[in-house]
């Protein structure tokens, strides 16, 4: 149950992305709000609960996107899987901890994203690894981890339980 | 038993394991690219940072290069200052006529003005990351579109391509914009008549290919370019954009032209889906 919370949670963000956020993108970048979401709930759910909502996270993405199947899907398992990692280890306050934990997401995701574009020759634009729309959207991100984090926090269904021990 | 076991002790691993393969074999299904030759794997990953050191040296190379340049902008500066003010006055004249000329149109309502058989379309939303340009529209196979229908719009009176269907749904379609990195376009200059090969790069960019060395002398900036029809996507004649910036490199038989789309993707609101037969 509560992954399909969570899930639901994510596809709203990923609707905001899609559409509203595009009114307030920075240089033509959009905040990955999905990635906040994934990692937050990672954080407070472990590994099983992160990549299995980064999974459906980014199949939605897939099927809203122009990226084959399976790209962003991939990612945001990866991101998901690794984050869980921080479960009982990293306690997340206000400020610093979420956007240290954004940034490295980002971080990750780039890299996984150009090796994901390699492998396959897919064709990602100025969006890949070396580009200032990388660095935009990290630092987009990063900016707007603790408000997301604060209004995650606000859900009552979101709250972690023993789910991955 | 032991598998079992093994699954209940390792169950968050197996199953990254099992997402990662459904996420390669959809990748791969999906772009019929998958690479198994270990030459070309270990060429993928390392040309990579081979790209990353790459960009680095150039951005320093091309730093002195800029101020060098820099002195000789400065004399064309103030020459263009004065033919701006003369410019500045035609304008006005321009905007006055595309007013009317856009009042005008939408009392004829577009949809019927276009050449080809049509279908309007709302854009509903955009790409929900940052790697690609996807555009989606409040129609889809119930309404009769298809993959790879041309999709054109109208914007300051003016009739531009905006992309090609690019997946349909049963009621809404993403669109592959010009500026997608995965868009060709057979295109011809409007003056000059010569063709090239129109591909977006990301980033709002569009470049012209292939089109002939020798013909430099009869392109200029602001010169149309529009479809030429040489593929049965694209009908031909519908605009594309105008010659931003002229690149003649040395070891390059052929030009590149950037182009200025006729269409500000960012302002994008209806866009109309074209069948290939006239009306």
């Amino acid at each position: 149950m509560l992954l399909f919370a969570s899930i639901a949670v994510t596809a709203v963000l990923i609707l905001l992305q899609s559409t509203v956020m595009h009114y307030i993108a920075i240089c033509g970048v959009v905040p990955d709000l999905s990635l906040m979401a994934v990692v937050y709930l990672a954080n407070q759910n472990g590994r099983l609960h992160g990549q299995s909502l980064g999974f459906a996270g980014g199949l939605i993405e897939d099927f809203l996107s122009l990226a084959p199947l399976g790209f962003h899907a991939l990612l945001k398992t990866l991101i998901g899987y690794l984050a869980g990692f921080s479960r009982g280890v990293v306690f997340i306050g206000a400020f610093l901890m979420p956007m240290l934990m954004v940034g490295l997401a980002g971080i990750v995701k780039a890299l996984a994203a150009g090796i994901l574009a390699a492998l396959f020759s897919l064709p990602l634009g100025s969006g890949g690894v070396f580009s200032w729309k990388t660095l935009i959207e990290i630092g987009y991100n990063i900016a707007l981890s603790p408000v997301v984090f604060a209004l995650l926090r606000l859900f009552p269904f979101l709250k972690p339980r023993e789910f991955d021990r | 038993m032991r598998g079992k076991r093994f699954f209940a002790k390792h169950k968050p691993e197996s199953l990254l394991f099992g997402y990662i393969l459904f996420c390669l074999l959809a990748l791969g299904f999906s772009t019929k690219n998958l690479i198994l030759k270990p030459k070309e794997l270990g060429l993928s990953v390392f040309a990579l940072f081979q790209r990353g050191s790459s960009a680095v040296t150039s951005f320093f190379v091309e730093t002195a290069g800029s101020i060098r340049v820099l002195g000789r902008l400065k004399q064309d500066y103030a020459a263009a200052l004065e033919r701006l003010e003369h410019y500045e006055r035609i304008e006005k004249d321009l905007q006055h006529l595309e007013e009317e000329n856009r009042s005008l149109k939408e009392v004829l309502a577009f949809s019927r003005g276009l050449e080809y058989r049509n279908i309007p379309a709302r854009v509903i939303g955009k790409d929900p990351q940052n790697y690609h340009s996807t555009i989606t529209v409040n129609k889809g196979s119930a309404a009769g579109i298809r993959k790879n229908m041309p999709v054109v719009a109208i914007q300051e009176g003016r009739q531009g391509l905006v992309g090609k269907v690019a997946d349909v749904g049963l009621t809404a379609s993403t669109i592959r914009p010009l500026q997608d990195p995965g868009s060709f376009v057979a295109a011809r200059l409007l003056q000059s008549r010569y063709e090239g090969l129109v591909n977006g790069v990301g980033d709002d960019t569009i470049l012209m290919r292939y089109v002939r060395r020798y013909v430099r002398a009869n392109i200029r900036y602001g010169d149309l370019v529009v479809t030429s029809g040489m593929n049965s996507l694209f009908p031909p004649g519908i605009y594309i954009g105008s010659v931003k910036t002229i690149h003649a490199r040395d070891y390059d038989t052929s030009l590149e032209l950037e182009i200025e789309p006729i269409i500000d993707f960012a302002r994008l609101e209806y866009v109309y889906i074209l069948w290939s037969e006239e009306k």
